[in-house]
């Protein structure tokens, strides 16, 4: 089994589904001769050619709007938008349009896109190339947002995506798109959506995280072990649909739990998954459930790990938890 | 020194525009597209029933029974028309409010009634307001709210048709304010960028500017006509769609109407002066329209089931919304 990065291992993921099938094409900023600003796509438009991958005006509204008209007439558009920071031009064509179509029509039309962009902090990329907006697609009905932590998942999850039938937002933590190398099948594997995972077991406190951010769960629960407190770390993928019996079962054990986040706390979806396993949970709760997030201001970019809820902020919140 | 301002009103008056029709109904032959002359007839039916259609549904509106629904009326040549021009295979994106598009596509005077009560008979089961339609089976794309939104869909789904190599032309109905929306010059940039076979169709009231005069910026071809002239628009749309279809791109289009003939009133002049249409014909065409109306009203009532507003969020509905369904089944109830 090869060694790949989460941009290997996805770009694997493109290749193999646009072999296996025709009706998937990709387009958006640069995402065909260039290969994406990332190079996620690369190769794909020499081997696909320029029917397949799209190079589009700089006009993210027309990349999704375009997209949704392609799903119309029975394609699997796989959009790209270079950082999830510039996906406000269209924020109203993925919620306004793409989100309710199904619904809309009375389950005529479906909107089978995957909004791939990258996202969070970390890379010194300031206020604009840094930001975390998945509560604001999590809100909307109709959406499915997932976000993989490393690259086995991210192919299996892209895979997953494509073939869902509904519009996804696929959020990928430009931090780990480097920065991890692990064993990924070359053949075709999906992991499903809506399903979360546990990657470290624990009987103490429950700590919920995705993205970059398990890594800071993962360390932080490291650095408290050594005084006696053992964390259970579950890592998202799919953030919507939840699994919140996931989270809700070890919150059962644990009674203990803390949400890491890069977004803002203020409406950030750890408000939602505490109040989420507080209906299911609730008297099993023997601490006062704790969020560690980036905090309500702009992303800064000289200060940006003073920004970021890094191990460094987990750690004291996962003691005091526990000590409650 | 003496500086002219520039003429804002550059838009062409109605009457130095493309028309075949006379406001004595006679046809100048030298721009006429030769439709049969029963196929005039059914246009101007299909104008008529969309007459009657708007103002029975938005007199019913006025009543508080229906939600909004706007006037067409006047449109009904540059809405009748446009869509008369289109191929079975070919895709409609129309405007709120065109509930004579989906006539002409093959959608029934029940139908169009059914959708705007909103009740138990209705195809999208309540979920929209009155005057917005859209089939499947005919072709209609379903549309938003949000000006010019339906643009870029246009032009994705006509360039995953050529990509296909299915010989498609999308059609995007818009009227004139749309065209200050960022999505009117994103549609327009990316069907330029993509070569994609779109007719971008703008109805231009008086005073409004139109969207024709935006073609050149983005690579496209563009045409105007009298949009209250029924044959000038079949003309006019028939020319653009064979481009269209031929690989030569998209048109970007202005009807303008609001000139002093009404559009039906001129399609019947040129028909009765044809000995096509009278009287009889016309009022046994409006007298069983409004017995076909009257009845989808009359069996139009109750509400959709309270189930259906968790239908079609998702393919299949997750975990969070069937508990929030099996409560709104608990009730209380509204």
């Amino acid at each position: 089994m090869a060694q790949q990065n989460m941009v290997q291992a996805i770009n694997d993921a493109l290749a193999g589904e646009m072999r296996r099938d025709d009706r998937v094409v990709v387009l958006g900023e640069d995402v065909g001769k260039v290969g994406g600003v990332f190079r996620v796509t690369a190769g794909l438009y020499d081997e696909f050619g320029e029917k397949r991958v799209i190079d589009t005006p700089l006009a993210e509204g027309g990349i999704i709007g375009t997209a949704i008209g392609m799903a119309l007439y029975g394609l699997r558009p796989v959009p790209e938008i270079q950082f999830s920071d510039f996906i406000y031009p269209a924020f109203d064509q993925i919620v306004s349009e793409a989100a309710k179509m199904r619904w809309r029509s009375g389950g005529e039309y479906a909107c089978p896109i995957v909004i791939r962009t990258p996202v969070g902090g970390g890379i010194r990329g300031g206020l604009y190339h840094s930001q975390s907006p998945e509560s604001l697609f999590i809100h909307t009905p109709g959406l499915k947002v997932v976000c993989p932590s490393n690259p086995y998942d991210a192919k299996g999850l892209l895979l997953a995506s494509i073939r869902d039938d509904d519009p996804v937002v696929f959020l990928e933590p430009k931090r780990v798109y480097r920065a991890v190398k692990m064993d990924v099948p070359a053949g075709d594997y999906e992991v499903p959506l809506g399903q979360a995972k546990v990657v470290r077991e624990g009987e103490g406190v429950t700590v919920v995280a995705w993205g970059a951010m398990v890594y800071e769960a993962l360390s932080a629960a490291e650095q408290v072990a050594e005084a006696g407190i053992d964390c259970e770390v579950i890592d998202l993928r799919t953030l919507w649909p939840l699994d919140v019996d996931t989270i809700a079962q070890s919150v059962e054990k644990t009674g203990r739990l803390v949400v890491v986040h890069e977004a803002p706390k203020t409406c950030g979806f750890g408000a939602e998954i505490v109040q989420s396993v507080s209906e299911k949970a609730f008297l099993h709760f023997e601490a006062p459930p704790a969020r560690v997030t980036g905090w309500d201001t702009p992303f800064p970019y000289t200060l940006e790990n003073e920004y970021l809820p890094l191990a460094h902020r987990i750690v004291p919140a996962l003691r005091e938890t526990a000590a409650y | 020194m003496d500086i002219q301002p520039i003429d804002s009103g550059s838009a062409e008056a109605v009457s130095d525009l493309l028309k075949v029709l006379a406001s004595d109904g006679t046809a100048d032959p030298s721009k006429d597209p030769r439709l049969p002359t029963e196929r005039v007839a059914g246009l101007l039916e299909q104008m008529i029933t969309t007459r009657v259609v708007g103002e029975r549904l938005s007199a019913l509106a006025e009543q508080g029974r229906i939600g909004l629904f706007p006037h067409t009326s006047g449109l009904e040549a540059a809405i009748v028309g446009a869509t008369a021009v289109l191929r079975e295979n070919d895709w409609l994106f129309p405007a709120y409010g065109d509930a004579g598009a989906a006539l002409v596509r093959g959608a029934s005077v029940a139908d169009i009634a059914a959708r705007a009560l909103g009740g138990a008979n209705d195809p999208l089961k309540g979920r929209d307001v009155p005057a917005v339609f859209s089939s499947r089976a005919l072709r209609i794309a379903s549309i938003g709210a949000g000006p010019a939104n339906r643009l870029p869909h246009a032009v994705g789904l006509a360039w995953a048709a050529a990509q296909r190599g299915d010989d498609v032309v999308s059609a995007a109905f818009f009227d004139a304010p749309e065209v200050d929306a960022a999505d009117f010059h994103t549609g327009l940039n990316f069907a330029g960028v993509m070569r994609a076979p779109v007719l971008f169709v703008c109805r231009v009231r008086e005073g409004e500017l139109g969207a024709a005069d935006h073609a050149v910026a983005y690579g496209l071809a563009s045409a105007r006509c009298d949009g209250s002239d029924v044959l000038a628009v079949v003309r006019t749309l028939s020319d653009a769609l064979e481009r269209a279809a031929s690989g030569g791109g998209a048109t970007v289009i202005d009807l303008v109407v609001g000139g002093p003939d009404d559009a039906i009133a001129r399609a019947r002049k040129h028909l009765v002066r044809l000995g096509a249409w009278d009287e009889a014909r016309e009022s046994a065409l409006v007298k069983r329209v409004e017995e076909q109306l009257a009845s989808a009203i009359a069996s139009g009532g109750g509400e959709p089931s309270l189930r259906t507003i968790f239908d079609d969020v998702y393919a299949e509905l997750p975990p969070e919304l069937e508990r929030q369904k099996a409560a709104a089944m608990r009730g209380p109830r509204a």
